[in-house]
């Protein structure tokens, strides 16, 4: 229970950030999935940036993850995170995501890159909220 | 990229003072023309309003219009009309109408993620501005969207209100009763934030903060976040001249504040024409960065 309530207050803490739409490119909530083709995954960022660097929550809710040396490259608008998660069956695994925003200046911009997981390489996409 | 905003700002004024041209052949009675050459004049080039009449010969400027307990009155005088013809001016380079002391945008304090997005604006001709989708101009955008814009202070009230005739016809709040910011959730994001002003000496100094991510404070596209902190100085230094000033304060997107302003010419005998920017708005069809 008592998780669950510090969930809900960091989700609804980082709701906010839903309305950041011109600031830094890699505020705001992004939905996306990963995986295999045949068998993808739905996954939701929430990034924020607080001026020295970027942070934010992974899946927000009871089982949300913290992203570990999340970053943006501007040079190339590169994207980086890490998270600890479990995997479809029950083992926590770290997964390692990299790819680059597309289109930065549109509000619908997204992320496209790879997820590596459990040894395996996958494609992920994300898109940002308005 | 200092080029191609200014091109794009170049296209923008070019429509907005034909647009504008057109109004006054058809709608406008003749209107003295603002002062060629005084500062806060149109850049050199540039047609006058209404009508594209030719400027006026040059004459000084009457004396800074003031309350009876001194201060400056940054609106029109009793029994008379006018507005600020706003349109013009930057925050980066020296051009008039820009004050003499602004910065080169190559000197702005960007932090690496603001200065990239704001080059990318540059390359892409600056089609994502919301200001193009009718949104409201916060910060010194207010002061340089075209159409006009005013200033009605209300003593009784210890208020002044900064009204666009331009972009969506919005307006803000100056709030002169001495109040604080509000704080935590009471400082709702929003595209103008919470102003509070006073007087110092001639020169109204005016904090914001609260501001949403939602809008670029000035046309050109430097970027900001919800951390954006702006303190304005206005002042009247003559009858015909706006001085509108501001400091760029967000800590994370600039690794230090910065300034930049300009001059704004006085309209006397009319007040701003009717307009709002939602209707038979076709700016954003007609935006044609990369796609």
């Amino acid at each position: 229970m008592k998780k669950a309530l510090l969930a809900a207050f960091v989700a609804a803490a980082l709701s906010s950030l839903v309305f950041a739409q011109e600031g830094h490119p890699l505020v705001g909530t992004w939905h996306g999935v990963w995986g295999p083709k045949d068998s993808r995954t739905d996954v939701t960022v929430v990034m924020n940036w607080d001026g020295k660097q970027v942070n934010g929550i992974m899946n927000p809710g009871p089982d949300s993850v913290k992203l570990q040396n999340a970053a943006l490259d501007p040079a190339v608008w590169g994207v980086h995170f890490e998270v600890d998660i479990k995997d479809k069956t029950g083992k926590m695994t770290h997964a390692v995501a990299d790819g680059k925003i597309d289109d930065v200046t549109q509000i619908r911009r997204t992320i496209v890159g790879t997820w590596k997981q459990g040894g395996q390489t996958y494609e992920f996409k994300l898109q940002r909220d308005f | 990229m200092r080029n191609n905003s200014n091109v794009w700002g170049g296209i923008f004024a070019s429509l907005l003072v034909f647009s504008v041209a057109g109004l006054g052949q058809n709608q406008l009675p003749p209107v003295p023309a603002p002062l060629s050459g005084a500062p806060g004049a149109a850049p050199a080039g540039a047609p006058a309003r209404g009508g594209g009449r030719a400027a006026a010969p040059k004459k000084p400027s009457t004396p800074t219009p003031r309350w009876p307990d001194g201060h400056p009155m940054l609106g029109p005088t009793p029994g008379k009309l006018g507005y600020w013809d706003s349109g013009f001016g930057g925050m980066t380079g020296k051009r008039a109408p820009n004050l003499p002391t602004n910065i080169e945008t190559s000197e702005v304090p960007f932090m690496p993620w603001s200065k990239a997005l704001y080059q990318e604006r540059q390359k892409t001709q600056q089609r994502s501005d919301p200001h193009a989708r009718c949104l409201a101009p916060g910060g010194p955008r207010q002061f340089h969207t075209p159409y006009g814009l005013m200033l009605y202070e209300i003593p009784e009230q210890k208020r002044i209100f900064v009204i666009s005739g331009g972009g969506p016809r919005s307006w803000r709040i100056i709030y002169m009763d001495g109040r604080p910011h509000p704080s935590g959730n009471d400082l709702n994001p929003s595209y103008f934030g919470h102003s509070t002003g006073k007087w110092d000496g001639d020169t109204l100094v005016v904090d914001t903060v609260g501001f949403n991510e939602k809008f670029w404070f000035a046309r050109a596209g430097f970027p900001h976040t919800d951390a954006l902190h702006i303190i304005e100085h206005i002042s009247r230094p003559d009858y015909n001249t706006l001085k509108y000033e501001a400091t760029i304060d967000d800590p994370k997107a600039y690794t230090a504040p910065w300034s930049g302003g300009y001059t704004i010419p006085w309209v006397e005998g009319e007040d701003f024409e009717e307009y709002f920017c939602q209707d038979n708005n076709r700016d954003a069809e007609h935006l044609i960065g990369p796609q």
